[in-house]
Formats: C-alpha cells, sequence, structure tokens
C-alpha cells in the first residue's frame, strides 16, 4: 500500500507534533536514495540486505532492528516524541516482495513531511469529528487524502485527565483509501483499544496512589483550600509524559511499527490496483515508435542484436532508396507471393529479409512488422550470419550469408529476397535449386517509383501451402491493401482497425480458453461455435490469434483472470 | 434561540430575518460580507480569544456563557480545536465567541487569516498575569500586528487574567508593566493607530463579566442611545446607578455615565441570581411550560445600609437594575412612571433596528441587481 501511516498528538505544551510514522519503500536502494536526499547528519545508516534465513521464515522477516542516530532536537518534550534521542526508527524487510518498511518520529523527505504535518494539523486541531473520537476522511484531488482516528488517552496529570492522539493514513488514491476504510478502521479501533486499556491500567493504579497521597496530605494540611491551590499549582508545573510512560508499555512504539507494517502491508494484499480498460496498445503510439528519430543502431554489432519493435530504427544509407509503405510492398511483388509471405508473418514464423542494402532490409522488415502487433516482434535488423527464431522472428540477413537447409526446406520459415535489377532487367543473384521461386514482377509504376529497380522474391518452400484457404484477417488485408481509391494514411489507419479488432478477438479467446473444465469434443464443439458465430472468423484464423497472445499485457491477462474468477 | 421577543405575530418575524439581523450591525470596511447577504451564524460580529496556552481562554468562555463553576475549570481538557460558542440569547447581544488553541499559531499561512479575522469585531488576547508573561507580550505583539493587516476594524482587548493570586500592588505593577510594554512594541513598530484596552480579570471573582461587558458593549451601536436614556431615567427618578443587564450571561449591556463601581455591579449581579433562583424554585409551575425570567419579573431587595436595590424586566433576555437610596423610593409611583417610559423609548430602539433589519436584505438585492 503505498500510503505514510503515522500517530500524531496534541501535546500541551507544543502543539500538534507527529509522533512516529511509517513509510514503505520497494527496495532497500529507494530507501537509501531517499536517505542520501536528506541531510548527512539526520541520515539513518541502512544495513545492507538483510540474511536470506530471513526470507523463509515469513514474508515479512521480523528484524526489526534499532538503528542509531544522532540525538533528537531538543525543542520536543518527551510527549511529543516517539523514539529515544539516540536512536533513529525500526526497519523491516519484506525480503519476498523486497519492500523495505522504514518508521522514523516523521518523514525526512521535506515535501512528505510537509504533507503529513499537514494532516496532522487537520486531524487534531481542524477537522470535527462528531463524538470527537472516531474516523473521519478528508483531503483534496490533487494533493493528499487522509483517514484519520483520533482518540483520546487518559492521563492523571494531563488537563481533563485525558491527552488526544489520532491515527493517520496518508495516501494520494482516493478510492483506495474509502475501499480500505472498513478494513482501515477496524484495526485501527483494535489498536486503539489496545492502548487505552493499556493506559486506563495506569491511570486506574496512579489515581489510587494520589487518592492516598492527598488524604494524607490534607489530614497533615489545616485547610482544603490549600490543598485546592497546591492542586493548582502541581499541575502548573506539569510536563508531558510520553506514551511509553502513558501505558505503561516500553515497547509500545516497537509493537506500533508492527503494527503499521501489517496495514500497509496487509493493506496492500487486500485490494490490488490493476488496469481496467481494456486494450492493450496494439498500435504503437508515436511518441514511443520510430516516428522519434532516435539513435539507429549504425555499427554491424548493434544491427546483430534482437530488438524490441518499439527500439527498431530504419538503417538509411545514401544514395539507396527506402521502402515507404506496405502498399508499395504489395505492389512489389504478386499477390499469391504477398498473401504467402503475410500468413507467414500472421502465424509468427521467422521471416527472413536477405539483401545487399541494409537501409533496404530495414525498411522492407519496418513495413512487414506492422502486419502484427508490437509486441509479437523481436527485430534483428541486419546481420552476417543465421539467427534462429528463438532469437528474433524478423531476421535481416546479408545475401552473403548461408540460410541453413533446415530453414529453407521448412515450412516454419519464409525468405523474402531482394534482387537489384540490372539494367537488361534481368534477375542478379543465384537461382535456388529445388525451390519454386515466386514470380514477383515489379508491376507498373516505373515511373517516379525509387524502388522499381529492385524485385522483391519470396522464396516457397515445396509444400502446398498456397492451396490452403486464406484467413479472413488475410483476406481483408488484401482487399485493403488492393483498393485503388485509398490514400496511404487511410490504409495504415485500416490496418491499425483491423489489428485492434483482431486484439479484442484474441481476448475472447483468451477467456474462452481460461474458462475451460470442460471434456474435449464438447470443446472443440464451443470452439467452432465462437469461432464462426461469435469471432467471425475461421479454423485458418486460429493459429493467428493464438500466436497474437503473446501481445495481450500481463495486467489485461490478469484482470480477465480475476474477472473469470469473481 | 435567535428569535427575539414576541414578536411572532408579526408578519415579517419569520427566522430567517431574524438570522440575518446582524446585516444592521455596520462595523465599517470589514463587513463586506454581511453587506453581500451572507446569512447565517458566520455573518454575526465574531469575539476571538486568543493567548498562550493555559492562559484561561477556554475557562472565560465557560464561565461567562455556560455558568460553569471557577473551581471546575481545573478540569477542563486543553482545547484543541477551534471552539465556536454561538451567543444570541438577546437581540442586542448576539455574537459568536470563537475560542482558539493557544498551541496553533493561526497566521501561519496553512489557515485562511483573512476569513478568520476578516467578520472579527474584537480580538480579546489572554495574558496569564501568574505566569511570566514575557512570551505572552511577545505573541500579543504579532497577534495584533498580523491580525490588523487582516482587518482594521478590529477592536483590541488585553485581558490580564487570573490576577485573584495577586495582591493589589501587584496587580496594579503588572497592568502597568504590560501596558507599557505592549504599547511601546507598537509605538516601536510604527503602529500607534491600534489602541489597546487592558482589563485585570479573573474567573473566580465579577470582574471577568464587567471586563466581557465592556468588550460587549463595543460591539453594539446603539450604545450612547442606551447610555442616554439611561441617563434621563437616573436624573428623573433620583437612582444612583442603573444598569442594562442581559440576564442570561450577567453581562451588563449599558450603564449611565456615571462610573462603574465594581461592588456596584456585583451587588446587580448577586441580585439577579437571587431573582432567578428564587423564581426557579418557586416561581414554576410543573404543568406549566415556563420560564424563571418573564414579563411580570420584579424585585425590590432593601439593604440595611440604606440602599435599594430595584430590578424590573425590560424584554425577554434584558432587566433593569437600579440601586437607590431608601428615601428616594419614597416616590415609587413616579419610579414606575419613569420606567414604563424607558421601556417604550428602548422598544423603539428595536422596532428601529428591525425595520432597518427588514429593509436592508431588499436594499442587499437591489444593489446585487442594478
Amino acid at each position: 500500500m503505498n500510503a505514510v501511516v503515522a500517530l500524531c498528538h496534541f501535546c500541551e505544551a507544543h502543539g500538534p507534533a507527529i509522533l512516529f510514522c511509517t513509510q514503505s519503500f520497494h527496495s532497500a536502494h529507494d530507501a537509501q536514495l531517499m536517505m542520501d536526499a536528506v541531510p548527512p547528519d539526520k541520515r539513518i545508516p541502512l544495513p545492507d540486505r538483510p540474511d536470506s534465513r530471513a526470507s523463509d521464515a515469513s514474508s515479512v522477516s521480523s528484524v526489526s532492528s534499532l538503528i542509531q542516530a544522532p540525538p533528537a532536537k531538543s525543542e520536543q518534550c518527551e510527549a511529543c516524541r516517539s523514539i529515544p534521542a539516540d536512536e533513529a526508527g525500526f526497519v523491516s524487510y519484506d525480503t519476498k516482495a523486497n519492500i523495505c518498511y522504514i518508521s522514523q518520529q516523521h518523514p525526512e523527505q521535506p515535501q512528505l513531511y510537509s504533507v503529513v504535518r499537514q494532516a496532522c494539523v487537520r486531524s487534531l486541531n481542524c477537522e470535527v469529528c462528531p463524538g470527537r473520537e472516531g474516523p473521519i476522511a478528508f483531503g483534496e484531488d490533487g494533493s493528499s487524502h487522509v483517514l484519520s482516528y483520533t482518540f483520546k488517552i487518559k492521563d492523571s496529570q494531563a488537563r481533563g485527565f485525558s491527552r488526544l492522539y489520532s491515527l493517520v493514513v496518508v495516501m494520494m488514491d482516493r478510492v483506495f483509501l474509502i475501499n480500505s476504510w472498513p478494513f482501515l478502521v477496524k484495526h485501527f479501533r483494535a489498536l486503539i483499544d489496545d492502548l487505552q486499556g493499556k493506559a486506563e491500567c495506569v491511570y486506574s493504579r496512579e489515581t489510587e496512589e494520589s487518592k492516598q497521597h492527598t488524604s494524607r496530605s490534607l489530614r497533615s494540611s489545616v485547610s482544603s483550600t490549600h490543598g485546592l491551590d497546591h492542586l493548582r499549582r502541581i499541575r502548573a508545573n506539569e510536563t508531558g509524559r510520553s506514551l511509553v510512560e502513558l501505558t505503561g508499555d516500553g515497547g509500545i512504539f516497537r509493537h506500533l511499527h508492527r503494527y503499521f507494517v501489517f496495514l500497509l502491508k496487509a493493506g496492500g494484499l487486500r485490494i490490488t490496483e490493476c488496469v481496467l480498460e481494456g486494450p492493450p496498445r496494439v498500435v504503437a503510439d508515436p511518441e514511443s515508435s520510430g516516428e522519434q528519430p532516435g539513435p539507429a543502431p549504425s555499427t554491424p554489432e548493434a544491427l546483430e542484436r534482437p530488438l524490441s519493435a518499439a527500439d527498431f530504427r530504419v538503417v538509411e544509407e545514401e544514395g539507396v532508396c527506402v521502402l515507404g509503405s506496405l502498399q508499395q510492398v504489395f505492389h512489389l511483388m504478386d499477390k499469391a507471393s504477398f498473401q504467402y509471405l503475410a500468413t507467414h508473418i500472421l502465424k509468427g514464423n521467422q521471416v527472413i529479409v536477405r539483401g545487399n542494402s541494409v537501409s533496404l532490409v530495414t525498411s522492407l522488415i519496418n513495413i512487414l512488422k506492422n502486419i502484427v502487433p508490437e509486441k509479437c516482434c523481436q527485430i534483428v535488423p541486419f546481420s552476417k550470419s543465421y539467427k534462429e527464431p528463438f532469437v528474433c522472428n524478423f531476421l535481416g540477413l546479408s545475401s552473403s550469408a548461408e540460410v541453413p537447409k533446415h530453414v529453407t526446406s521448412s515450412d516454419l520459415h519464409v525468405v523474402v529476397e531482394i534482387f537489384h535489377l540490372g539494367a537488361a532487367g534481368r534477375v542478379v543473384g543465384g537461382v535456388w535449386a529445388g525451390l519454386r521461386l515466386g514470380e514477383g514482377e515489379g508491376r507498373g509504376r516505373e515511373d517516379g517509383n525509387p524502388c522499381s529497380g529492385y524485385r522483391l522474391v519470396v522464396v516457397q518452400s515445396n509444400s502446398k501451402t498456397s492451396e490452403a484457404k486464406a484467413s479472413v484477417f488475410l483476406t481483408r488485408l488484401v482487399t485493403l491493401l488492393s483498393s485503388e481509391v485509398l490514400s496511404d494514411a487511410t490504409i495504415s489507419g485500416g490496418l491499425s482497425a483491423l489489428k485492434e479488432e483482431w486484439m479484442n478477438k484474441v481476448k475472447v479467446l483468451y477467456k474462452f480458453s481460461q474458462m475451460g473444465h470442460l471434456e474435449m469434443p464438447q470443446k472443440n464443439e464451443r470452439l467452432t461455435k465462437l469461432l464462426h458465430e461469435i469471432l467471425y472468423v475461421g479454423y485458418e484464423d486460429l493459429p493467428i490469434l493464438q500466436y497474437w497472445r503473446a501481445a495481450l499485457s500481463k495486467e489485461y491477462k490478469t484482470h480477465l483472470m480475476q474477472a473469470a474468477r469473481t | 434561540m435567535s428569535s427575539y421577543g414576541a414578536e411572532s405575530d408579526h408578519p415579517h418575524g419569520s427566522y430567517s430575518v431574524v438570522e440575518s439581523f446582524p446585516d444592521a450591525y455596520d462595523y465599517g470596511p470589514g463587513e463586506e460580507e454581511g453587506a453581500l447577504g451572507s446569512i447565517g451564524s458566520e455573518s454575526k460580529p465574531r469575539i476571538v480569544l486568543m493567548g498562550l496556552r493555559r492562559s484561561g481562554k477556554s475557562s472565560i468562555s465557560k464561565v461567562v456563557f455556560h455558568k460553569l463553576s471557577p473551581n471546575e475549570t481545573l478540569f477542563l481538557e486543553s482545547t484543541s480545536k477551534v471552539v465556536k460558542d454561538d451567543i444570541s440569547n438577546s437581540s442586542f447581544v448576539q455574537f459568536q465567541i470563537w475560542d482558539f488553541p493557544g498551541q496553533i499559531d493561526f497566521f501561519d499561512p496553512a489557515f485562511d487569516s483573512d476569513h478568520i479575522f476578516g467578520g472579527c469585531g474584537a480580538l480579546i488576547f489572554v495574558i496569564d498575569a501568574q505566569d511570566d508573561y514575557r512570551d505572552a507580550l511577545v505573541r500579543l505583539h504579532q497577534t495584533v500586528t498580523r491580525a490588523y493587516q487582516v482587518n482594521q476594524s478590529i477592536k483590541f482587548e488585553v485581558f490580564i487574567h487570573k490576577v485573584d493570586g495577586l495582591t493589589d500592588d501587584r496587580k496594579i505593577e503588572a497592568q502597568r508593566d504590560i501596558h507599557q510594554h505592549a504599547t511601546e512594541d507598537l509605538s516601536d513598530a510604527g503602529l500607534e493607530g491600534i489602541h489597546l484596552s487592558f482589563y485585570l480579570t479573573s474567573i473566580y471573582d465579577h470582574s471577568i463579566f464587567e471586563a466581557f461587558s465592556r468588550v460587549v458593549q463595543k460591539l453594539i451601536p446603539q450604545l450612547p442611545t442606551l447610555e442616554n436614556l439611561l441617563n434621563i431615567l437616573i436624573s428623573n427618578s433620583g437612582i444612583e446607578k442603573a444598569f442594562l443587564f442581559d440576564v442570561v450571561s450577567k453581562i451588563y449591556i449599558a450603564t449611565d455615565s456615571s462610573p462603574v463601581d465594581m461592588q456596584s455591579y456585583e451587588l446587580c449581579c448577586d441580585m439577579i441570581d437571587v431573582v432567578i433562583d428564587v423564581s426557579c424554585i418557586y416561581g414554576l409551575r410543573d404543568d406549566v411550560d415556563g420560564t424563571a425570567y418573564d414579563q411580570h419579573s420584579l424585585s425590590i431587595i432593601r439593604l440595611n445600609n440604606g440602599t435599594i436595590l430595584y430590578l424590573r424586566e425590560v424584554n425577554r433576555f434584558l432587566a433593569l437594575v437600579c440601586l437607590l437610596r431608601e428615601d428616594v423610593f419614597e416616590r415609587q409611583g413616579l419610579i414606575e412612571y419613569n420606567f414604563h417610559c424607558f421601556r417604550e423609548a428602548i422598544q423603539e430602539v428595536f422596532d428601529i433596528r428591525r425595520k432597518a433589519m427588514m429593509a436592508t436584505p431588499s436594499s442587499a438585492s437591489a444593489r446585487d441587481s442594478p
């Protein structure tokens, strides 16, 4: 739970004060960073990671260690100090979650201090709770929200025989805070009952003693008015007593630390924040994707490394043209070759683009990767040697590199050759023995098309994949691309929409697959129904949908799982 | 208890109109919010009690307005929040007491000092005379200068409190000392324009009621008229001293212009207590809802030194208490007649204010829509 839990006190002499507050840090490193921000003389030296043996005992390790610190400010009295002056606080490590809980008198970071301090003043001195004791919540959007529980602790020496305390939880998230209300209030009440019970014992003992004392002194003194005067004088000199003294419990702050850590930990486990809105980003938004002129990996070594789609950049060489749009690519090869290539890409098979020009190869990859969701792409821009499919599914390969035999003969790979047309229009390059070459003629557009001097050839293996029925997605993609009336921008928009639509189908299928306690035949029957009647796709699309599942974000999957369970 | 008198049969005597009455008060430029027609308790003239912790602010407010026994103030808790107290038992004495916790600096930017001091009529700063008051003087100076920046029409009153434990010499000494320091500090800061009034007070005698009376009187715009009426009454009836009391709080809202003798004030206070107590015990019937104080309330007490205390009801909340010689009282009929005239005159003052009060909302709305 990203919150600060604090105990506040309205000190008779010094006004409202933060007594004790517990924060969580997501790693010891963060805590160290926090410590670095404060002046060195106030710093708490954090020990290194605790022993691993602590982690197996319980999830929150119980090593609460008192750490040494310089003496606290002298202006505070006992009542507004929690931790002895020569100690700085308590630390607990949650080794499993790598969270570290620190309790101090007050937060060291100035911004946080002012937030908690304001919560403290408001809880004790401003906000009115009917009945004076009880929970209230207040706060503003944009700043912090506070749940506060004010309560009184009996003190035989205080004015009115009681002193005012409050427990506050400061949080940025209002919805979370209000949802945690029952939990927090229940535990605050329990904690307060405990404190008040202890203080009540001390109080009754003290009043008993003082009664005996006054009856003795009254016998010796002459008049009762003197006794009253005496009482008035005594009370004027009283100094505030610490919570330790009031409760008669030396380990009270240790106890509070544990309780607060429990609240932070359990409060976080109780409700998990998760992304509720559905669609994970399929289409890359301009800020994070290739539009940004990021540094292109120019060194050959950098080009050999696998990259995610977001990090991938087109390498531009001087004097060599680049391919600009999917439409262009579509027109550079014949329809059957494109369908063959696209089917492989959609199913997640490895695409190998071979050519001599780095810019041409990377630009083609850049266009082809747009057919599938961004998260499904793993790209090696340009390599001199073959990389296995588990390294990347888009591979740029120089023409000189060898492609292993098992790859060329396999059905799970597709090779695109970029040939430079000689002056005579003849293909310059080798001929693949035993392979059927897709006849990719650069149809038309001779004029003005800078890439007309190139030819894209999709190398197809022997098997009869071309006879297989085209998937619904592919049919729609081809229809979209072969349209003569649409502009490039419209087509790319249409492609995005198409991908989003298919992602939604992926989600439905994912949820369907998570449901299953069904027997095989029954399940198949249902799956068929689902595909045809709800998703309007065929069996040919199933591999695509299954592959695209990789693009679902983890948060979304978790959300779907939870939704399915409830 | 904000409705006033027996005017419920009056066509315009609705609750909301009575609530909006303080609009008729005008304390100068600081009352902007009242002029804009804001209705409700927020617009009542405000008396704020400030001072260091444990100086006796809550005790004063409890003793004066809640009839707490002074000895029981020992057991009051320390005040942690601003305690707002509506005093509206009389249409003359109608204000809010704001009792501040001494530990908190309300000039901190986190607090809206415009809101706190904007509608403030009087600021009472309480100094514990039994304690070392140097810190209190520093705080007094801060408070006065900053409040003056926010609202220049505030009246500053300094209560030198808890003087019951001091000898008479030390009382005078403390007052002189505090007066000197406080005014010097102000003139050093170039604020000679601020006038501070000093009072020696204690909750164990009547001095706190007397001091509070004078604070409240400054907030009553009709005070000169009332004083004048009382002067006419005593000169024509041979009365020595006359007080117009708010019965519930026992603070006097007006007296004649002869100097106030503390003893006679105490005497009159005690007389009100006696009258109320006696009629509470013997004057109330179980079957009828009634108050111990009504229009038949009248009491004459003869003291053995030849003085007579004379109490008469003026209206539901006010009483006239007079001190007069026994021989003058032989002409009781004249006094009764003069009192009758006086009561009618007071009634007229009320009527004028009530008319003004009804006129104010319409004039305010006229201003809103030009």
